[in-house]
């Protein structure tokens, strides 16, 4: 970061500012729109609930990183029969410094859903094809150049075995050049590596440790209230964007009194996990992140295939407690795979009175767990065809799986009391479109019965996108403040 | 006195944990046992805060229910807490259950990536010397 961008990041010694745009949430899709508001001249002050560190300041996937960088420590979950257990970042670059850089665009068939019931306007993929692009050449999405890990090429062989479709999913990365036969190094093109030194360079400030806790309108003006590390801080601002994520903008929101259609169609990807173990080696402690999946089955569930260092076997393995040394002796010869599912249940985001965090509820339908558990027999079927010998599901109370016909053990739906789900994907608790009575906000994420108010982050996308998130969340906050600024 | 007790009782079940998953560490000369047991006090402080209050009364209940064999969990030997241990895994309550699993996550996780952290310690040490 240059000298002249250093001087952008402030730290206030009065409790009063003012700006003329404020951003809050500094995740992908307040980063973009900071960054593309500030180069259009714009004032604008970046505001992030937490620290300003640099990617490098801890080891991806690491316990440094859980502290650092993610909320609450990472210790959250979404509450329902079963609960499902969620992250998100909270760090300058928000989820973009935590999340796995895969990289897809939005599938056309869902953005054509969006606008018929929806009611989106101008959000085809051909409208969407100049944003995606320019985010792709921003943030350097491109494929693995060199070999991909070994565990991940265990789910392309399973796939090509049973004839299913496998893909090389691309990231937002920059790799060093290596030898064809060695896994790649890179960096993570993050948006501290991105979007925010760019805004930085064109003049927007960035205001980090700083919580807001509610938005009032007075006088065609927005005033901030919130605190900047422990000192009560108010900013006043023409125009706000708020960028806080699929949990944090809704609570914004509503503790703000602003509450139609708002944190009421949360939607989440609720995923399953597979160890495997194989009596070959797959794995390694520089391993990284796998990048095939599996999307034969998509938009109703797909495999790929997750961070495998041995402290996240062992947690995965905590319900099979009895085979934790398996995974102190073999843990070279295990990765955890995963089924996610695109579900159509949906949960809420509400705020409890006296209490900073929200409270999220999420219902899965009884079609979500049959899902589930076609998804986990397929995952578990792909990988006996990779010559995996031993599964290990996250079920409680089951045996592991040590023959196809071991199978024949998942319940046609999950049972809800033994299951153990997480997600890393959160979005649509604030839908955007013209359907009044779906919507939060409009097409262009101005939020419906407000003036200069907007939303630009996952919580616009109406429903699950069934892929990696972080490519349309991007491309739309690219689209919706080039329209804020009459660019399109 | 309460925050006291709920403390032993995190440090006990802390210990217990890491001998019921990870038996060999007890001849082992690495001992981040009072590590993990911070480690986990921290994270229950960073959790979202309308579940502080519960996780601290139904660690508290986890404490007293070792009354039922004889003694507070904390005050129990090393045999009598694992069979506790497995009493609430496989509680018919939820959150007995979920309890267990919080602790016993964040246990595996710490120490898991503590030992990686130490051997790559002692490679450097060693390619150095």
């Amino acid at each position: 970061m240059s000298n002249l961008s250093e001087i952008n990041l402030i730290f206030p010694v009065e409790s009063n500012l003012k700006t003329e745009i404020a951003v809050i949430g500094s995740g992908p899709g307040g980063a973009i729109t900071a960054c593309l508001l500030a180069e259009a001249g714009r004032e604008v002050l970046l505001i992030e609930e937490g620290a300003n560190l640099p990617l490098e300041s801890c080891q991806p996937f690491s316990v440094e990183e859980m502290v650092q960088k993610y909320r609450n420590g990472g210790l959250n979950a979404a509450f329902g029969q079963p609960k499902i257990q969620y992250v998100e970042g909270r760090c300058v670059g928000g989820g973009s410094e935590i999340n796995s850089g895969l990289y897809h665009r939005t599938p056309p068939d869902l953005l054509e859903q969006w606008r018929t019931e929806f009611e989106v306007d101008t959000l085809t993929e051909h409208d969407l094809i100049p944003h995606f692009e320019a985010c792709e050449q921003a943030v350097n999405v491109c494929y693995l150049p060199g070999k991909a890990p070994t565990a991940s090429l265990k789910l392309q062989e399973g796939a090509t075995a049973l004839g299913w479709q496998s893909l090389q999913v691309p990231r937002w990365f920059c790799y060093q050049e290596t030898e064809e036969n060695t896994v790649p190094k890179g960096t993570r093109q993050s948006m501290t590596k991105t979007f925010i030194p760019r805004a930085l360079k064109a003049g927007c400030k960035l205001l980090a440790n700083t919580r807001i806790k509610t938005l009032k309108q007075t006088n065609q003006q927005w005033i901030l209230t919130g605190n900047y590390q422990r000192y009560p801080i108010q900013i006043q601002a023409e125009t706000v964007f708020v960028c806080c994520g699929a949990i944090q903008t809704p609570a914004l929101l509503r503790r703000s009194g602003i509450k139609n259609n708002i944190g009421n169609s949360l939607r989440m990807h609720p995923t399953v996990k597979i160890i495997a173990q194989f009596n070959e080696e797959i794995n390694a402690l520089d391993m990284g992140v796998p990048v095939h999946q599996v999307k034969e089955f998509a938009p109703q569930f797909s495999f790929g295939c997750s961070i495998s260092s041995p402290p996240y076997l062992s947690v995965a393995m905590t319900d099979h407690p009895q085979y934790t040394n398996i995974v102190e002796k073999y843990w070279q010869n295990m990765a955890i795979y995963y089924a996610m599912i695109t579900g159509e249940g949906s949960g809420t985001v509400r705020n409890i009175p006296f209490f900073h965090d929200p409270l999220v509820r999420y219902h899965l339908t009884s079609q979500d767990l049959k899902d589930l558990s076609e998804a986990l027999q397929k995952l578990a079927l792909l990988l006996f065809e990779a010559e995996a010998k031993i599964l290990y599901p996250s079920i409680s109370n089951i045996s592991p799986f040590t023959h196809p016909q071991d199978l024949t053990k998942i319940a046609e739906q999950l049972p809800v009391k033994q299951t153990n789900l997480m997600t890393v994907h959160v979005f649509s608790s604030c839908p955007m479109g013209e359907n009044l009575k779906k919507c939060a906000v409009n097409s262009f994420g101005k939020v419906h019965g407000f003036n200069n108010l907007y939303i630009a982050d996952a919580s616009l996308l109406c429903t699950a996108p069934g892929v990696n998130p972080q490519g349309s969340i991007m491309a739309i906050a690219r689209r919706n403040v080039l329209k804020f600024l009459n660019k399109i | 006195m309460i925050q006291q007790m709920f403390i032993n009782t995190v440090s006990a079940l802390c210990y217990s944990l890491i001998s019921y998953r990870f038996p060999a560490s007890s001849n082992s000369l690495y001992f981040p046992h009072n590590s993990v047991v911070q480690f986990v006090l921290e994270q229950q402080k960073r959790m979202p805060d309308y579940l502080q209050l519960p996780l601290f009364v139904l660690t508290l209940i986890f404490e007293f229910s070792g009354l039922l064999r004889g003694s507070l969990f904390h005050c129990q030997s090393p045999s009598m807490r694992e069979h506790q241990i497995l009493a609430w895994k496989n509680s018919p309550f939820h959150v007995c259950r979920d309890l267990m699993r919080f602790y016993e996550s964040l246990v595996v996780l710490y120490w898991q990536s503590d030992s990686i952290h130490s051997s790559n310690s002692c490679l450097i040490s060693q390619k150095s010397t």
